[in-house]
């Protein structure tokens, strides 16, 4: 049976070493998010936010502590395990978009599904519905130096949860963003989150994620200094 | 076909960068092309000169020991039986028989050591290039019409009496083809008498004959001191009755040596008897062929390393400069073979575009080698020499089996110098590389 945690984060202590200095990023982080929370994880600058994410999504190991997504343990876990992991499970939406510049809109939001193996015909299927939900029909054959900051990170969202992961982790999503694109995309993924139960997961400064997030944990100085639940402002578009 | 289209759209993105290695690439495979071109062809060249020189074919069969040896004694008792199973296993080919043997050759004014053979002149003519190097005079049982013909271009009637087809009361004549340098030495023309002293089986004989024509190889060892005579005057010469010292076959091209032998050897069955295929008969000409191929494609392999110098190099660049792009991939879930798939499949695209280049360049200086070749008298006064051969016109001959050799060989020099960077780019720590600018 399918756990109903989908992140379990045990003692997790991270120590980055900056020449001879050495800094605790995280220091004893014990988190459990269930599926279909919508998380925002905020905390002033080097609180350690974007590590704690980056440990999550499998890009980083810890100093020391446990992380384990969708059950397995990611210590456990080869390189190739741990990009097969990432792969089935996990969406990243990155600050700066990182689209791969050479490819469309519509390649790039393919491209996790073509790793994947998802035939053909399903890819177009899933693309037309979640390119007209992020309200990109019209821009598929756009490459990303065409596209505006937000709709690129529209694509970043749209290759993240086209893909069908089971957790998708957003580092500071809105940050490159103006007021009315932020707010638009935040819209969208609350849509996704309650229309499609995909976990979200976002480190974030932006007092309107934080807004419409239904958890929010702050990070101070590498530790949880709260954990709050809340109810969030239901999506515009959900039923 | 993701890591092909990505491939191809990274390489695009540097077009002047893709174009200078792609130049390189597809004129380095259009020179490899014509070098296997002429390669081939001047060998094959020099394997026809010397099986169309009368001493070989390509296959022979020999008495055991004969090729080593040359002894007068080692002879094909029933040539004729060894003729007709190679005419039953080979249709399409030629089959001439010949007895050789050793001497002095004398006249008046000089004597000279010989090698001399004796051939059966209505099949020679059609398998040995002789005919054609004929100077001055005729081939070896010509033809009224023929001997008229020579003397018209002699300018002399009666200059070739000799070679005319002998009247019913005429004895026979004992005729003979000599090399130019040969009938310089002894101070002999057209019609002049030759004898001929060799010990064959029984006595030592001494035989005369008259000197019908006069042909140049503008082979030194040939030209210099090489008589042919015919095969039943070298028999009576010699002794040896009916038997001949070699049966050679001629195949209407060398490249079908290997089956023929194949198809000849089980049907042999004297033991007495050895089937050698022209790399055997003439051993230092296989030689000399097999070490200047080699020397040849050293000196290719070496040009290809250079061009795999700069993929390589063209590569690595455009990995360097998407280390980030690379970073986010496998973020997104490619593994490390992934990215190993993705690079190689870069250095995939560049070979498979130049040799396609390339391969279309070649088509017009090889066609023209093959067809038309290259005159070697332009560059010299004397036609070039090769492995003791003289070769006039050099012509390419490209299969299509060395083509696909060289074309393989460029792509898997184009993949293999992917390697490294495939290997780096695999390596890459993923948040290392998202982070980097």
């Amino acid at each position: 049976m399918e756990s109903s945690t989908i992140v379990e984060v045990s003692g997790l202590h991270k120590i980055f070493q900056q020449g001879k200095v050495q800094v605790h990023a995280l220091r004893g982080v014990d988190l459990d998010i269930a599926r279909g929370e919508f998380t925002a994880i905020c905390g002033p600058s080097g609180s350690g936010k974007t590590t704690l994410l980056n440990l999550i999504g499998a890009l980083d190991s810890p100093t020391s502590g446990k992380v384990r997504v969708a059950g397995r343990d990611l210590a456990d876990l080869s390189a190739g395990q741990l990009a097969r992991l990432r792969l089935k499970e996990v969406g990243f939406v990155f600050q700066a978009y990182n689209l791969v510049p050479v490819l469309s809109a519509w390649e790039n939001a393919e491209f996790v599904m073509l790793l994947q193996g998802v035939p053909a015909a399903e890819r177009r299927r899933r693309l037309d519905e979640v390119f007209s939900q992020v309200g990109l029909t019209g821009l598929e054959r756009r490459r990303p130096s065409e596209l505006s900051g937000g709709q690129q990170q529209r694509v970043a969202v749209a290759r993240a949860v086209a893909a069908r992961p089971a957790l998708v982790l957003a580092d500071e999503p809105t940050a490159n963003l103006d007021s009315e694109s932020g707010a638009a995309l935040l819209d969208m993924m609350r849509e996704l989150n309650e229309t499609r139960q995909v976990t979200f997961v976002f480190s974030t400064h932006d007092q309107r994620v934080m807004d419409r997030a239904n958890r929010l944990i702050e990070l101070r100085d590498g530790v949880i200094s709260s954990d709050e639940r809340q109810e969030p402002p239901r999506a515009a578009g959900a039923a | 076909m993701l890591g092909l289209k990505l491939a191809i759209r990274g390489l695009w993105r540097h077009k002047v960068r893709t174009a200078i290695t792609l130049t390189a690439l597809s004129m380095g495979h259009c020179m490899g092309m014509i070098f296997v071109s002429m390669n081939d062809g001047g060998h094959e060249l020099m394997i026809e000169l010397g099986v169309r020189q009368g001493r070989a074919g390509h296959l022979v069969v020999q008495a055991e020991g004969y090729q080593k040896s040359q002894s007068v004694e080692l002879l094909v008792d029933r040539p004729a039986t060894v003729r007709e199973t190679l005419q039953r296993a080979l249709p399409e080919a030629r089959v001439a028989l010949r007895a050789f043997g050793g001497g002095l050759a004398r006249t008046a004014a000089d004597s000279v050591g010989v090698l001399f053979s004796g051939v059966e002149p209505r099949v020679e003519r059609r398998v040995n290039d002789l005919a054609d190097r004929i100077e001055r005079g005729v081939f070896l049982g010509a033809d009224a019409l023929e001997v008229e013909r020579a003397e018209q271009k002699l300018k002399k009637n009666g200059a070739l009496w000799c070679a005319r087809p002998p009247g019913a009361e005429d004895p026979p004549r004992r005729q003979a083809l000599v090399g130019a340098e040969l009938a310089r030495t002894l101070k002999i023309d057209l019609c002049d008498g030759l004898i001929i002293d060799a010990q064959g089986l029984g006595s030592r004989e001494s035989v005369r004959f008259l000197v019908v024509g006069i042909f140049r190889w503008n082979s030194p060892d040939l030209d210099a001191s090489f008589v042919t005579l015919d095969l039943s005057d070298v028999q009576q010469m010699l002794h040896i009755g009916s038997g001949v010292h070699q049966v050679a076959v001629f195949l209407p091209s060398v490249k079908s040596t290997a089956d023929a032998l194949r198809r000849v050897e089980g049907r042999i069955l004297d033991p007495a008897l050895a089937v050698l295929s022209w790399d055997k008969a003439m051993p230092e000409m296989a030689e000399f062929i097999w070490l200047d191929e080699a020397s040849g494609y050293v000196f290719l392999v070496i040009v290809y390393l250079i061009i795999g110098i700069g993929i390589l190099n063209t590569i690595l660049m455009s990995v360097m400069e998407r280390t980030r792009e690379i970073g986010v991939i496998r973020a997104l879930g490619a593994g490390p073979w992934r990215i190993v798939r993705l690079v190689l499949s870069e250095g995939l695209a560049l070979g498979v575009l130049g040799v396609t280049i390339g391969s279309l360049g070649a088509i017009y200086p090889c066609w023209y080698l093959e067809t038309t070749g290259i005159d070697m008298s332009q560059f010299s006064d004397a036609a070039m020499e090769m492995g003791g051969l003289a070769l006039t016109v050099v012509k390419g001959k490209l299969y299509l089996s060395s083509a696909l050799w060289a074309t393989a060989g460029v792509v898997l020099m184009a993949v293999l110098a992917a390697v490294y960077p495939a290997v780096r780019a695999a390596k890459l720590q993923v948040l290392r590389a998202i982070h980097q600018a």
